[in-house]
């Protein structure tokens, strides 16, 4: 049994056999023969934090293994925790229902105690903006299904790095490729946090940091998309002054290599044009198709399966 | 050798938006020398009116062909005079002819008859029965059901047979599908006889046969919601696949049809419903219709009344734009987009110089739009030899007042 709590757990080989089973997981459902390998088993899937996606893929990847899933999708304001029970003691209780346990909270770190007291694999699916491991598993998937590598990219990320838990989730990943080289673009006031700045130079991780998306987009060969909130800043007029170098207009597609491929971990709002979501280059819906290949492979993984 | 510079000073829209700009044609070559600031002299200097790459009409009838049995009603210099008229600098043009071009031969024989018109013209080979691709790189156009000619298939496992030989090649489709329209045939109106479950379902198999034959898709005059929609969740799938549609569905629906129209209106395939024409509005906004192509069917008046499908529209293809951008909020970029742009991206498979932008290097033919000056649409303004138009007593909120065609002027 294990349990899949960051992206930062696993080698290189871990993540490999993992792509190689979600791509058999994509070719038994497109061809509606998948083994159900997950028969008799029960999947609990407890959001703390709306997800209606996440929460559907993991619960649909479950029931096409054939295992059978409880849920609770507000679990704040409709479970025990209400009252005040403490993580550890849900978590219990969960393990002495369900075979696998799929969890997202709004805190950073509760997963990591949720796995101290947990006797059955638990997987996080978000929590606040520290992981989302099966996110960037399912990033790294899509990339190399469009790409066909994952070496050698110019990886860029565009908007709010400051809270990207699809950020984080995603690069330690391509890490373990040759010639990857990370750009991180946005506005000062939601640039990488300093900690993270000096973990990636710790480990040698070639990136460079910049404010404007347009000077990249001649380079880049996958266009990470997050979106600008207005919330996140202290006046309009700070907004005002950087929210449009952080859309993607129709007229920026031309500037873009021809096999570039846009992604974004959706929902998106307007900070890419809807006239984009119908170019071939635009991914951000088969990346979202592939989650549950993804996350197929990801619930045989915990079992050892 | 010597050049003949054209230059021309005005408001150039290009993809980024639009700019006072000036713009040099070499008349030798017909290419774009410069484009940078206006100087004040120019051979043409305009005020407020916009000027456009070219526009691009990717679906045409011009029904001139090699026994020349047609020619009463068109023929490429007619054709290309509505054309200019319209503010068309180029045209593909369709093959189902009484001789269709569907071999080398055929074809060569029939691009000679191009010569005659004044915009630049590239032909679709058509497919039919035991035909194979030709030698050349050239587009191709199936008609899955009967339209108008005799290039079509009776069912999809006939037609499947024969695009096996086509992979990787550029087909455009019309989508009908043969065995619901046979079993609709006795309906009382047109729209009955064609229901759109008979668009839905070609295109369905269209798409499946753009994937397994690593087709690059057309679908030719969407008219109907659900039909589009497949064609979206295609293009997400990054399904090699776009979309046109004609002013002529964009403009009317079931609900402009009366007993005296009935006869001209009549199109393949028929108006359909104001829901799916807002709808077809959206799209071409939006880029899941990629382009305005008209399939301009220049019948004559006696032959419309007689059941002949198709109406001429290349007289009235750019008026009809300033249409979209006073009626329906289009801004410039999304006319620069869907006339002229996308279209380029289509046809500079098949030209030896792109189209498409305001640039150096790009073919000069301009289109140049009026936004000030509305036309009504009248008999005695058409071009096309069969001088009529069901957009007749329409007024256009602006007009072609220009048309450049390679550094030449086509002036009004």
């Amino acid at each position: 049994m294990k349990h899949i709590l960051s992206a930062n757990q696993f080698n290189k080989d871990d993540l490999e056999k993992i792509l190689a089973r979600a791509e058999v997981m994509e070719k038994q459902c497109k061809t509606g023969k998948i083994e159900k390998l997950l028969e008799n088993k029960i999947v609990a899937c407890i959001f703390f934090e709306p997800s209606t996606r996440t929460r559907l893929s993991f619960e649909t990847a479950a029931l096409k293994l054939g295992a059978q899933v409880i849920s609770a999708e507000n679990a704040m304001g409709n479970s025990s925790t209400y009252k005040g029970e403490t993580i550890e003691d849900t978590t219990r209780m969960l393990c002495s229902y369900a075979d696998i346990i799929v969890i997202r909270h709004p805190k950073a770190g509760t997963l990591d105690l949720a796995a101290r007291v947990a006797t059955k694999p638990l997987i996080n699916a978000g929590d606040g903006i520290n992981q989302h491991p099966s996110q960037g598993l399912l990033d790294v998937y899509t990339i190399k299904k469009e790409h066909g590598r994952l070496n050698n990219l110019n990886v860029v990320f565009g908007g709010d790095l400051l809270n990207s838990r699809t950020m984080r989730a995603l690069v330690p990943f391509l890490r373990f490729y040759e010639g990857n080289t990370f750009y991180f673009v946005s506005p000062k006031e939601l640039a990488l946090p300093r900690e993270y700045r000096n973990e990636l130079k710790e480990k040698g991780i070639s990136f460079k940091e910049m404010e404007n998306l347009k000077e990249v987009l001649p380079v880049v060969d996958v266009l990470y998309m997050t979106r600008v909130q207005k919330e996140r800043f202290a006046n309009n007029a700070d907004y005002e002054k950087v929210k449009n170098l952080f859309i993607l207009k129709f007229q920026d597609l031309k500037n873009l290599k021809k096999d570039v491929i846009i992604m974004h971990a959706l929902p998106k709002v307007n900070e890419i044009d809807q006239q984009i979501d119908t170019d071939p280059r635009a991914a951000y819906f088969r990346q979202a198709q592939n989650g549950l290949y993804v996350r197929m492979a990801l619930l045989l993984y915990v079992l050892n399966l | 050798m010597l050049k003949n510079i054209f230059a021309i000073e005005g408001i150039i829209v290009n993809i980024n938006g639009e700019k006072r700009g000036r713009i040099e044609i070499d008349q030798n070559s017909g290419l774009i020398e410069k484009v940078n600031e206006p100087t004040g002299t120019a051979d043409v200097i305009l005020k407020d009116e916009l000027i456009f790459p070219g526009f691009i009409d990717l679906h045409v009838h011009a029904r001139e062909c090699v026994d020349h049995s047609q020619d009463y009603k068109e023929d490429f210099s007619t054709a290309s005079n509505a054309a200019i008229n319209g503010g068309v600098v180029a045209f593909i043009e369709m093959p189902n002819n009484s001789t269709p071009p569907i071999d080398d031969k055929s074809y060569e024989a029939k691009k000679e008859l191009t010569k005659k018109s004044k915009v630049e013209v590239v032909l679709y080979a058509g497919i039919g029965e035991n035909t194979k691709p030709l030698s050349q790189n050239v587009p191709y156009k199936v008609y899955m059901g009967p339209s108008v000619g005799t290039l079509f298939f009776h069912s999809q496992e006939e037609l499947e047979k024969v695009l096996r030989a086509y992979k990787g090649c550029s087909i455009s489709f019309h989508c009908e599908d043969p065995t619901i329209l046979e079993e609709n045939k006795n309906q009382s109106t047109h729209e009955e006889r064609r229901p759109k479950e008979a668009e839905m379902l070609a295109i369905d198999f269209a798409l499946k046969m753009i994937e397994k034959y690593s087709l690059k898709g057309k679908i030719c005059h969407c008219s109907v919601k659900e039909g589009i929609e497949k064609i979206k969740n295609a293009k997400m799938r990054k399904l090699n696949v776009v979309a046109e549609v004609s002013p002529h569905h964009l403009y009317f629906d079931q609900g402009s049809l009366s007993n005296a129209n009935r006869d001209s209106m009549q199109m393949n395939p028929p108006l359909r419903t104001s829901i799916d024409r807002n709808y077809l509005i959206e799209a071409l906004r939006v880029g899941t219709i990629d382009f305005i192509a008209t399939d301009h069917a220049p019948h004559t008046k006696e032959e419309k009344l007689k059941g002949t499908s198709g109406t001429p529209q290349l007289d009235t293809y750019g008026p009809f734009t300033t249409w979209l951008i006073k009626e329906h909020n289009f801004t410039l970029q999304d006319i620069y987009r869907i006339s002229a742009y996308n279209p380029a991206q289509f046809l500079n498979n098949f030209t030896h110089k792109p189209y498409g932008e305001i640039k150096e290097g790009y073919v000069g033919s301009l289109t140049v739009i009026d936004m000030n000056k509305p036309v009504k649409i009248i008999k005695e303004i058409l071009k096309t030899k069969c001088s009529w138009s069901t957009f007749e007593g329409v007024t256009f909120p602006g007009s072609v007042i220009m048309t450049i065609i390679k550094g030449k002027i086509y002036g009004k």
